[in-house]
């Protein structure tokens, strides 16, 4: 095998360099004429309502048992900890505080990356392979409209109220440990909750989370669908690439967010 | 403005690459209106990439692409689908949208295009089945069609809109028999009842040959010759008598190029 160079070495960390600044390019310009080319969200509301559907409704089982799971969790490992301050009675606010700032957008965002991103990119790739999207461009119709732009904006919408029903449902899977298990009194459970979370402060910092998740999440599931290689092993990468990419840009951005949000400087 | 009028598709100079491959270097190709014309040439020489070219759905390195009289490399991206109304093209898997049944798939050109009437698109959808032959399968989907009937399918959506230039890509390839007779007289049959430019993309000679107007064969990324399928069964040119004739033994060699068998074999590589 030959031994690769130093100079090779370089050339190849540049072209590593040239390829990314590429792709993000191609990627800004791919949502640009999504979103803001001419057409309209392409194909009418239908497909948005389709497309909801498919990438909203589908995801509600599994983002409300792992809602009601994780609240159970908190609540379990909160009432421990707190317990031994003697401060049992804080479980709520802590499970619904937590949930709010953090699990709430960050969990729901990697599961609806795991679940209807990855579906995004495996269905997107797959219309390439069997040139369904060639098929499109020919009769007319601009895929990036008809095909591209309703699962965009059905995943802009859907996330941040999945991410909204996981906290509701957590808190009220947290209430199940805390005080119908544990005992803890449910008015201590629920009216210190009221007394510490805050629309400004918690409500609307996790909402503009699960915003900035969703909108991230979606454009790599369905840039990576556009972009595969129309092969099985490219769509199986692609799809691969979509939950990585997707999970580490939601937990980069989580802390930059929270850095912003809550760091007091 | 194209200048000649006699033609619908016209590629002046045209210069494609991949990477730094070149697959074609300024070709000059003039497709005649109302007329079927074949593109052959050998497997791997560019054919559908030049089809790919024509719809722009790949965009030239260099020259000019004149459809209908609009050079398309220098529409705007809404201004080429506009163009694209206008074209059909039967794609060699049919390309049918897997979650339509074959009605919904012919009538999609007519639905996103047209402000007709749910019973006025049934008639035209009707009248294109026909025309292929599958008005029986309308309520199939398209996982239940054979590979031929995927194709007709196809091509009843492609002339759904009436187009006035119809392109396909290998049209005959994994045909039986009856399927490829049937594709060879719809082709001609649709040519001649519709008024519209067929090109066809092929390397199956015998087929397409009988029912071409005129003939170009490609080959090393540029054009080795054109003509009546006549004039190219007698040319002097060897590589495209051996194409026309299909010896293994020509100026177009069989194998890829490659270091020597012998020193591969014996691993002196």
């Amino acid at each position: 095998m030959r031994k690769t160079s130093l100079i090779d070495k370089v050339r190849l960390f540049g072209r590593s360099g040239i390829d990314i600044v590429e792709v993000l390019g191609r990627s800004t310009i791919f949502l640009f004429h999504a979103l803001l080319g001419r057409g309209g969200i392409g194909g009418g509301f239908g497909l948005l309502i389709k497309q909801l559907h498919a990438v909203g409704v589908m995801s509600l089982v599994i983002i409300v048992v792992s809602g009601v799971f994780i609240g159970m969790v908190l609540a379990l490992q909160g009432f421990n900890i707190l317990s031994s301050y003697g401060s049992e009675q804080a479980v709520g606010q802590m499970v619904a505080l937590t949930l709010l700032r953090e699990l709430g957008p960050v969990v729901t965002a990697l599961l609806f990356a795991g679940r209807a991103g990855s579906a995004l990119t495996a269905e997107i790739g797959n219309m390439k392979s069997t040139e369904q999207l060639s098929s499109l461009e020919m009769i007319g119709v601009d895929p990036l409209k008809y095909i591209v732009a309703p699962r965009l904006w059905a995943g802009f919408i859907s996330l941040p109220l999945l991410a909204m029903i996981f906290s509701v449902v957590g808190i009220w899977g947290g209430s199940w440990v805390a005080v119908d298990w544990l005992g803890v009194y449910d008015g201590s459970y629920w009216a210190n909750m009221q007394n510490s979370v805050t629309f400004n402060g918690d409500v609307l910092n996790g909402i503009i989370k699960s915003i900035v998740f969703a909108f991230v999440v979606t454009w790599i599931a369905v840039f990576q669908g556009y972009d595969c290689e129309p092969t099985s092993e490219g769509i199986s990468r692609a799809t691969t690439k979509t939950v990585v990419y997707a999970s580490l840009a939601v937990l980069g951005l989580d802390f930059i967010l929270t850095a912003l949000m809550f760091g007091d400087f | 403005m194209s200048a000649d009028n006699a033609y619908a598709v016209e590629l002046k100079g045209l210069t494609f690459k991949r990477g730094t491959r070149s697959i074609f270097n300024n070709v000059d190709i003039r497709i005649p209106r109302g007329k079927v014309t074949g593109i052959m040439g050998p497997s791997g020489c560019g054919k559908t990439t030049l089809l790919r070219l024509m719809g722009m759905q790949l965009r030239p390195n260099a020259g000019e692409v004149w459809v209908n009289g609009q050079n398309l490399p220098t529409l705007s991206r809404s201004d080429l689908f506009d163009a694209r109304k206008h074209m059909g093209v039967l794609f060699q898997s049919g390309a049918l949208f897997t979650d339509l049944d074959v009605f919904e798939n012919v009538a999609f050109p007519l639905r996103v295009h047209t402000q007709l009437s749910d019973e006025m698109i049934r008639d035209i959808v009707l009248l294109k089945l026909q025309a292929v032959g599958l008005r029986g399968a309308i309520d199939l989907m398209p996982d239940e069609l054979s590979g031929g009937m995927k194709r007709r399918v196809a091509l009843a959506r492609a002339i759904a809109l009436d187009p006035q230039i119809l392109m396909y890509d290998e049209p005959f390839v994994g045909q039986d028999p009856i399927a490829m007779g049937v594709l060879v007289r719809l082709i001609r049959l649709l040519n001649d009842a519709l008024g519209i430019t067929s090109i066809v993309v092929s390397h199956d000679l015998a087929e397409t040959a009988s029912i071409a107007d005129y003939l170009y064969v490609v080959g090393d990324g540029q054009v080795l010759g054109q003509g009546t399928p006549e004039e190219l069964m007698n040319a002097d040119n060897p590589r495209i008598r051996q194409f026309m004739t299909g010896d293994p033994d020509g100026p177009v060699p069989f194998h890829f190029p490659a270091a020597d068998y012998r020193a591969d074999l014996l691993g002196k590589r």
